[in-house]
């Protein structure tokens, strides 16, 4: 009866007009239980109240199939989802930060390993780049987690009411929770209203990134920044560049990120992202996607415009956030490649293709 | 009807694997996957990336990662070679500029640690360009044995003089990039016929391809002439059609010349000096484009008059790229033929070895032995000079037994001017 309950609900919730420009809407019920208790049965499913009376936690809610008319972005699927070669083609049904299934059901490197949704990575202790300090398995949100305040150690209590004040249709400018770009707490940026449900250069997220000066610049409030509290030696070094180089003329050492490659000296093959044919205004990719810097809420459906800044390297250049079919939850088959798979690398590295 | 049904089986299948087919993204297949090091079947492949789970990764040959390692780590740790990171995030160092002369070990490059064997990473054969295209037997079969012979392109000079002429090599790059991008160079040695398998790139056009329409033919046509290889078989690839010959051949003056100019100041930290400068236009050398002075009493191909008499040379006809057991990176075969020994000296007369493949020696000539060149010199129609007061150039008047020679050095070297006048009274250009 309890299960019933819920899929009433939720059934309820997805033919509800909610509208994606505004917090979550709707029935309280939905979401929240008063008392825990409905014809004498538990309604929160862990059989005990949760936090904020919710009637479930981050994947009890963003667990599902997308299809294009949910409002609730689901990153977390039980059977499944179709991710195709880049997870942006006509028929796949991820998001923008890929999907959780794979990591769970195929195994380690495909995606993050969150709590409560695939057990530890059984082979490392720490994220890779981190130096030493984040020793517990990764949660949705909080301390210990991606999305939410930080001063939160529960996962709840980290999101509370961010949900509510959500307005997509404002620049994110990190402020606040809610004005935080996917509620990661101090990032910048701007939300597909689908989610990059099967986007195009018209219709995608717009992630915010800085261009760095020099290689420990933290980049605050970028995507790359976030990713950056875990990952941290990946972004802001130290051994980023090789000694007495700076980011403008610099050799590598790792893959630069908050880097706008306008500035890239060594070669001119960037200047044909994604396959263009000319040099500016490129079509902007969603198969490798680039930051911009500019705050406005106009979509930058083009790259190296005029107003600069605007084609910034960043992790989710090549990465999923949740999870991709691709070892390195990366967003193409990668290590498959050159005898299958898929090259996502020469949508910048043109001449490597 | 079971046909009719393997009919619509086959169609359905056809539609599925055409839906899958329009449904992905296109795929480019461009210059990487052209070259050698992109080659899923022989390009790059670092076992501990390359091989499947558990004592590798699994990557596909080929794969970036063979060389580059993005995060200085793979899964949490730097695989095999761990060296720790390094510039355009390669595995191992690029070059280890304090390394100034050979030997080389594989860690002071970072191409030996493929090319070479055995090695850390993939073993690469790569024979030298007498072997390769000019029909020699086996001689160094890696690019680091080479580099380790009697002489060698010196890979600290290389260094050195990229860094100040060529904008795009830094501190951190790779001396073999000056000649090589990486990222296109193909296979040109199972190639041979085929110039579009260039394997070099101009150091002042690295980001492309060099020879591939660029060749002795578009430049020179008839003036170049490609030496044997083999009995009548013509390098590089074994032809024996002239036109096609030379139209395989890269232009590699215009190659080598991008740095051996005739105004560059090269040092060689090997030989301890600067190296000669390189004249090929038809004012500086006549195995360049000058014309001669006379006949040159030179040996098949290039005695024949349909094909003219004024042939400018490709610096490969007599040179390796790499390495050589000879001095001045001299190739042991050439023109059809190996040396009879090695060139292990710049004095004395050992360059004869080298110049007896084309010219006509005394023995050719059926007046006296190997090596010896007093027809040349002095019996030849138009010969320079005249066979008079031979303790004048020779030293010590002759004697019995007749003059010993003069050392080949002494006038025979790139921009050497005959430091006699001839019989005409005048001072020749002598290369």
């Amino acid at each position: 009866m309890r299960n019933i309950v819920r899929v009433s609900a939720l059934s309820f919730l997805l033919f509800l007009p909610i509208s994606s420009l505004a917090g979550v809407t709707g029935p309280c019920v939905s979401c929240h239980t008063m008392h825990n208790s409905q014809d004498n049965l538990w309604v929160a499913d862990s059989g005990i109240p949760n936090p904020a009376l919710l009637v479930t936690g981050c994947v009890g809610c963003h667990t599902g199939q997308n299809d294009g008319a949910n409002d609730t972005p689901f990153v977390f699927s039980t059977t499944p989802p179709q991710y195709r070669a880049t997870g942006t083609e006509a028929d796949s049904n991820t998001l923008a930060g890929g999907n959780f299934y794979w990591v769970n059901n195929i195994g380690d490197r495909r995606g993050h390993n969150v709590y409560g949704i695939s057990a530890p990575d059984q082979s490392l202790n720490i994220p890779p780049g981190n130096d030493g300090t984040f020793t517990s398995q990764l949660r949705c949100a909080g301390s210990m987690g991606c999305h939410g305040d930080q001063n939160f150690s529960e996962q709840i209590s980290a999101v509370k009411g961010s949900h509510h004040y959500k307005d997509h249709t404002i620049w994110q400018d990190g402020t606040s929770l809610a004005t935080s770009y996917r509620m990661l707490n101090t990032t910048q940026g701007m939300g597909d209203p689908d989610y990059e449900y099967r986007p195009t250069d018209q219709k995608h997220n717009k992630y915010y990134g800085i261009d760095r000066t020099s290689e420990t610049e933290t980049a605050d409030g970028s995507i790359s920044a976030q990713c950056a509290r875990c990952h941290e030696y990946f972004h802001n070094g130290p051994a980023t560049l090789v000694p007495g180089t700076t980011l403008g003329n610099g050799v590598w050492l790792r893959h630069p990120t908050d880097f706008d490659m306008t500035n890239a000296i060594s070669s001119t093959e960037y200047q044909l992202y994604n396959n263009a044919a000319t040099h500016g205004n490129n079509i902007y990719s969603v198969i490798s996607p680039v930051a911009t810097a500019d705050v406005t809420t106009d979509l930058n459906t083009r790259v190296f415009t005029n107003l600069g800044n605007d084609a910034l390297v960043m992790c989710l250049s090549c990465h999923r956030a949740h999870g991709s079919p691709y070892a390195g939850s990366l967003r193409w088959n990668y290590k498959a490649w050159p005898a299958a798979g898929y090259n996502g690398c020469a949508v910048c590295h043109t001449s490597k293709n | 009807m079971f046909q009719g049904l393997l009919t619509r089986r086959f169609i359905l299948s056809s539609l599925i694997v055409l839906a899958a087919v329009l449904s992905a993204p296109s795929l480019f297949a461009g210059t990487y996957l052209d070259s050698a090091h992109g080659s899923s079947s022989f390009g790059v492949l670092r076992p501990i990336i390359g091989n499947a789970p558990p004592s590798g990764f699994g990557y596909s040959q080929g794969n970036c990662a063979h060389c580059h390692e993005q995060h200085g780590s793979i899964q949490g740790s730097e695989p095999t070679p761990a060296t720790g990171v390094a510039a355009y995030e390669l595995f191992s160092q690029n070059f280890n500029s304090a390394v100034k002369t050979n030997p080389y070990a594989e860690s002071d490059n970072f191409c030996f640690y493929c090319h070479n064997t055995p090695s850390s990473a993939q073993s690469v054969s790569n024979n030298d360009y007498s072997r390769s295209f000019g029909c020699a037997i086996d001689g160094p079969t890696t690019i680091l044995s080479a580099m380790n012979l009697t002489s060698y392109h010196n890979l600290f000079d290389i260094w050195t003089f990229s860094k100040a002429n060529f904008s795009w090599f830094t501190d951190y790059s790779n001396p073999c990039n000056a000649c090589h991008n990486p990222h296109l160079a193909r296979q040109n040695w199972n190639n041979a016929a085929d110039p579009t398998f260039s394997a070099i790139s101009k150091p002042d056009d690295h980001f492309n391809l060099w020879g591939t329409t660029e060749t002795m033919d578009t430049t020179y046509n008839t003036k170049y002439q490609s030496p044997y290889c083999s009995g009548n078989l013509l390098e590089p690839a074994g032809s024996t059609d002239p036109a096609a010959s030379r139209a395989s051949t890269p232009d590699y003056v215009a190659f080598c010349t991008s740095c051996h100019t005739p105004t560059n100041t090269i040092y060689s930290t090997s030989l301890n000096r600067d190296l000669k400068t390189i004249d090929w236009s038809s004012t500086g050398d006549k195995h360049g484009l000058r014309v001669m002075d006379g006949s040159v009493s030179t040996k098949p191909p290039y005695d024949t008059p349909s094909s003219g008499t004024n042939f400018v040379l490709s610096c490969l006809d007599c040179h390796e790229p790499h390495g050589s057991e000879n001095v001045m990176l001299l190739r042991r075969r050439v023109n059809g033929a190996n040396l009879s020994s090695a060139i292990t000296s710049l004095d004395g007369n050992g360059w004869g070895l080298l110049c007896l493949n084309c010219h006509i020696d005394d023995d050719a000539n059926g007046s006296g032995g190997a090596n010896e060149w007093e027809y040349v010199h002095h019996r030849a129609t138009d010969a320079p000079y005249v066979q008079k007061q031979c303790g004048a150039c020779h030293g010590g008047g002759g004697g019995p037994g007749g003059p010993g020679p003069i050392p080949c050095m002494n006038c025979h070297y790139h921009g050497g001017v005959a430091n006699r006048a001839d019989s005409n009274g005048d001072f020749r250009i002598a290369f």
